[in-house]
């Protein structure tokens, strides 16, 4: 893996505009003592609101028409670097009537907030998650792809020193009941799902080993692949070598993050490849490698009847709980 | 048409080399006592030495010449290591006569002593080089050459800190050796299931309503098998960078080199280009790959070697037969449009033609005899045959185990380690094919190859000792299987050191091959008959036929040295006890003559080794002293060859 599975692919990063002036630079630097509202008014940029948070929608309409009162306050013509700031670029027919409405919003604004749009603004405000950080909002996103979204101690670990298992999990409930609102949220919920994915993989392998194992008395002489890989590839391990790398992936568990390092010290152990240098040598990378190629073999063995094992389980268990109701029914009528 | 259908080919193995699978002892059980003799020794280092022995074999071009000729008693002699322990290296060699305990120093010129020391040295500097070369991983093998030389060891002061700095850096992350891991600590048990909790409890509620699977109910940590503690570690011995290897424990010495040789395996950019290259070529062999191989004539025998070529060869003529009669090659022909088939056909009619002319009993000598000829009519059709030479092919070279020279079932595996095996000149290496192979053999029997004429063609580069060493594998796979702590064990056994203790192992293989039934019955008087008799079947039921002509000679060599045997049978504390009489022994039985064969083959060999080291030492064969000791060789040659 070249790329962590930390990586998220965040948006690509700007750069501003920034043509220098010296005289604006002393402007800021050296205060003249006039009043501290510069000389030629500035638009007030919009109040940060972050789609994670959760934060009611309506809210932002508050912030809106609250900036816009500050504008005007301030005397603020609007010109085409706020068009473009609010509504991106627009080609140019459209740019002047924008501008002109951009403009009249602003005069018209003539209202601050009323008292009700104020008392439901701080209202607003305490809803949603504003003590989530973009940060945060990050890491949980790849935890939670790490772990599987339900696994809320596992990904309240991740983000250990700054929330508790409980905020996680109220976070947690409310992303998923509220996705739609999430900004980008389909790019989220397509990278979490491919890492479940990758998750389920790994546990369905590892049913796939145990039950291969559990097929022979004495697999490291005996096992052998229903589907062997590709006679397309070179290869370099003899069957006897792939049988002994199963074993010790049994042996170890999947889970496990050292277990090719664990390997490779049981190959080296193991008196009977004393004299056999090629698969001494193999480093954990190349064994993992191997160990992949011999899953993905086993897999496609045991794909159609897993699949169908887990319904039956299902529907076991199904069976078990509608008798022991009825046990318990039975028990009560007794007394 | 069955007339017209060319029998295949290509599928079969007819490779000069056959696996050895572990599945072939499967079922076995070995019974140790069974071999039981005074020149029996457990050697738990063994395996590790014979690993060494063979990576430098194999990995040759990057040796010093001075360590391809390295000997297992080099080995024991430099690193201050005694046979006769299972576990470790024994306390000395305990001299029965003095009632005491000696050492090598006792036994051996200091000179001697030194000199194996100096090699280890060498070797453990030359792996260390090998291991932390920066070389570019791209430079061919041809390109290849020594790391270190005698000379750097003994005039550059400065030779280990470095490297040694470097392993100790390394060699925690590349896997310490189990002998220096802390193993009291996390056994095999606590390391397998996950050892402690991370989280008290599994998952409550789902916090995704549409997908409630909860996939990590909980995290766990497991323990692991850490080095021992840093101020334990051999590693860290401070003498390391002046003494090298020397400065470690015996025990300790050979364990270093062992794990050096598996870093040096897995980080050397050098080896590692190597093994890649020996492990793609573009074809298979076409037993496929196998964890081991070895040479079609020690694992089979070299009467079923002949007999495998002999059906190739039918295979091949039949072919070539049945190919001719079609109608359109034979218009081709004709034609002159198949001029290499036409040509091939007439070989193939001169070798018919004197197959017919030779008596019926010399035929497979003779088809042996025609070889060149019908390698010629192999090209094309089969890329190498039974009897072609198993060492001449790099594709077999990763996988070979160049030191096995017999399988018995029922016993295990026998392991004869000498170097040498790939930049072999023919007088002086015995990594030949069959045929090239008897008749060296001859020439040492019959005194053709002397001690002299060894000096003479760089025989000192090869190993003059030798040890011959049983493994007990049948119980080193079961034990394996079964999952047993294989490390306390040891599976390895000295069966001789020198050619007069091997002629005492061939005595006593004897008593092995003698069928069960006829030992038992050979007390009685009509031993003779019988034995003839019992031996018989043997024969037909051993999976492939034997070659008769063997047969007869062996029979009665058998006999006769039954008689000298009973004589001894009470004084000594050999087992004598022949294989069980069950039919599933024979062929074990069989094997064992094989093994006989061959090493019977080698003890001239090796004795004239041996002569070699005693008598010309170090001396190095240059022009004047080559004049001279030819003729001062003259006036004693006759005392050499009487003996």
């Amino acid at each position: 893996d070249i790329i962590s599975p930390l990586w998220m692919n965040p948006t690509k990063r700007e750069r501003k505009d920034t043509t220098y002036s010296v005289d604006g630079y002393y402007k800021d630097v050296l205060q003249t003592g006039r009043a501290s509202t510069p000389s030629h008014p500035r638009m007030p940029r919009p109040h940060a609101f972050y789609s994670h948070q959760l934060q009611p929608a309506q809210l932002k309409v508050l912030y809106e028409k609250e900036r816009m009162w500050a504008a005007k306050k301030a005397e603020y013509e609007p010109n085409m670097e706020d068009v473009k700031a609010t509504y991106g670029d627009i080609s140019e027919e459209d740019e002047r009537n924008k501008k002109l409405e951009l403009l009249k919003i602003s005069i018209a604004n003539a209202q601050p907030l009323t008292e009700e749009e104020e008392k439901l603004k701080s209202e607003w405000e305490k809803e949603g998650f504003t003590n989530w950080s973009k940060t945060e909002f990050r890491k949980f996103i790849t935890a939670s792809g790490k772990y599987g979204r339900n696994s809320v101690q596992a990904i309240a670990m991740e983000l250990a020193p700054g929330k508790t298992v409980d905020e996680v999990r109220t976070y947690a409930t409310a992303f998923w009941a509220n996705l739609e609102r999430v900004e980008d949220y389909e790019k989220h919920v397509k990278f979490i799902e491919g890492e479940e994915e990758r998750l389920r993989r790994v546990k369905m392998q590892q049913e796939a080993l145990r039950r291969k194992i559990s097929q022979y008395t004495n697999p490291l002489c005996d096992l052998k692949l229903k589907h062997p890989p590709s006679t397309n590839n070179k290869r370099t391990f003899s069957e006897e070598e792939d049988r002994f790398i199963l074993l010790m992936l049994f042996k170890y568990g999947l889970g496990r993050d050292d277990v090719y390092e664990l390997t490779r010290d049981e190959i080296r152990d193991c008196p009977l490849f004393e004299l056999d240098f090629y698969f001494q040598s193999r480093t954990p990378v190349e064994l993992a490698r191997r160990a992949n190629t011999l899953l993905q073999c086993l897999e496609k063995e045991f794909n159609a009847g897993l699949t169908l094992d887990e319904d039956l389980q299902k529907r076991l268990k199904e069976e078990d709980e509608s008798a022991k109701q009825a046990k318990e029914e039975l028990e009560k009528a007794d007394q | 048409n069955p007339e017209f259908y060319e029998p295949p080919v290509i599928n079969d193995n007819w490779t000069p080399n056959m696996p050895l699978l572990s599945t072939d002892f499967k079922t076995h059980h070995s019974v140790l006592s069974r071999l039981k003799n005074p020149n029996m020794r457990p050697v738990k280092y063994a395996g590790d030495v014979i690993k060494l022995m063979s990576f430098v074999n194999k990995f040759h071009l990057f040796f010093d010449p001075e360590l391809l000729n390295l000997s297992f008693q080099d080995f024991e002699v430099g690193l201050d290591l005694y046979p006769g322990s299972a576990t470790g290296t024994a306390s000395g060699i305990f001299d029965s006569k003095t009632q005491r305990t000696l050492y090598y120093q006792d036994i051996l010129p200091v000179k001697n002593v030194v000199a194996a020391q100096d090699k280890m040295n060498l070797l453990f500097c030359t792996l260390l080089k090998l291991t932390f070369s920066t070389s570019k991983s791209t430079e061919i093998q041809s390109k290849a050459q020594p790391q270190a030389t005698m000379n750097q060891l003994k005039t550059s002061k400065k030779l280990f800190p470095t490297l040694v700095k470097q392993l100790r850096e390394n060699a925690r992350i590349w896997g310490y050796p189990r002998e220096w891991r802390d193993n009291s600590l996390t056994n095999e048990d606590i390391a397998t299931p996950q050892s402690r909790l991370f989280e008290d409890d599994d998952k409550g509620t789902p916090v995704d309503v549409k997908n409630p699977e909860i996939l990590t109910t909980n995290i766990y940590s497991w323990s692991r098998r850490e080095p021992v503690p840093f101020e334990n570690d051999p590693l860290q011995n401070t003498d390391l960078d002046k003494r090298g290897i020397l400065a470690l424990d015996p025990d300790d010495r050979m364990i270093c080199l062992r794990a050096l040789t598996d870093w040096c395996g897995a980080q050397s950019p050098k080896i590692r280009t190597e093994t890649y290259h020996l492990s793609h070529f573009k074809r298979d062999p076409t037993f496929g790959i196998q964890t081991y191989h070895a040479p079609r004539y020690l694992v089979e025998g070299a009467d079923v070697t002949y007999e495998q070529f002999k059906k190739l060869c039918s295979v091949i003529q039949s072919r070539y037969e049945i190919r001719s009669k079609k109608k359109h090659v034979k218009k081709h022909l004709r034609n002159g449009r198949r001029p290499d088939l036409a040509m091939k056909l007439n070989l193939l009619k001169e070798i018919k033609a004197t197959l017919s002319a030779a008596p019926k009993e010399e035929k497979d000598k003779t088809l042996v005899s025609l070889y060149d000829k019908w390698c010629k009519l192999f090209n094309g059709e089969i890329l190498d045959n039974p009897l072609s030479d198993p060492f001449e092919d790099e594709l077999y070279r990763l996988r070979q185990q160049e030191f096995f020279v017999g399988r018995v079932p029922h016993i295990g595996d026998f392991f004869l380690p000498r170097l040498q095996t790939y930049p072999s000149s023919p007088v002086v290496s015995t990594y030949l094919d069959l045929r090239n192979l008897q008749a060296l053999f001859e020439d040492y029997a019959n005194g053709t190859i002397d001690a002299y004429t060894l000096f003479e063609n760089h025989g000192q580069s090869m190993s003059s000792q030798f040890k011959l060493f049983y493994r007990d594998t049948p119980s080193l796979l079961r034990d394996t299987i079964q999952g047993k702590a294989t490390n306390s064990k040891n599976y390895w056994y000295e069966m001789c050191h020198d050619c007069q203790t091997l002629q005492e192992f061939l005595d006593f293989l004897d008593f092995k091959i003698v069928s069960g039934e006829a030992a038992q019955d050979s007390d009685t008087v009509q031993e003779q008959g019988k034995e003839i008799h019992v031996e018989d079947p043997a024969q037909v039921h051993s999976p492939v036929a034997n070659g008769q002509s063997e047969v007869p000679s062996s029979e009665t060599e058998k006999s006769k040295e039954n008689g000298e045997k009973k004589a001894s049978e009470t004084t000594s504390t050999i087992n004598k006890h022949p294989l069980p009489k069950e039919a599933r022994f024979n062929a074990a039985r069989n094997k064992l003559k094989c093994l006989k064969g061959f090493l019977s083959g080698m003890l001239p060999v090796l004795r004239v080794f041996e002569q070699l080291r005693e008598e010309y030492s170090d001396m190095k064969p240059g022009k004047r002293v080559l004049r001279r000791s030819q003729r001062r060789g003259m006036n004693y040659d006759t005392g050499a060859v009487s003996e």
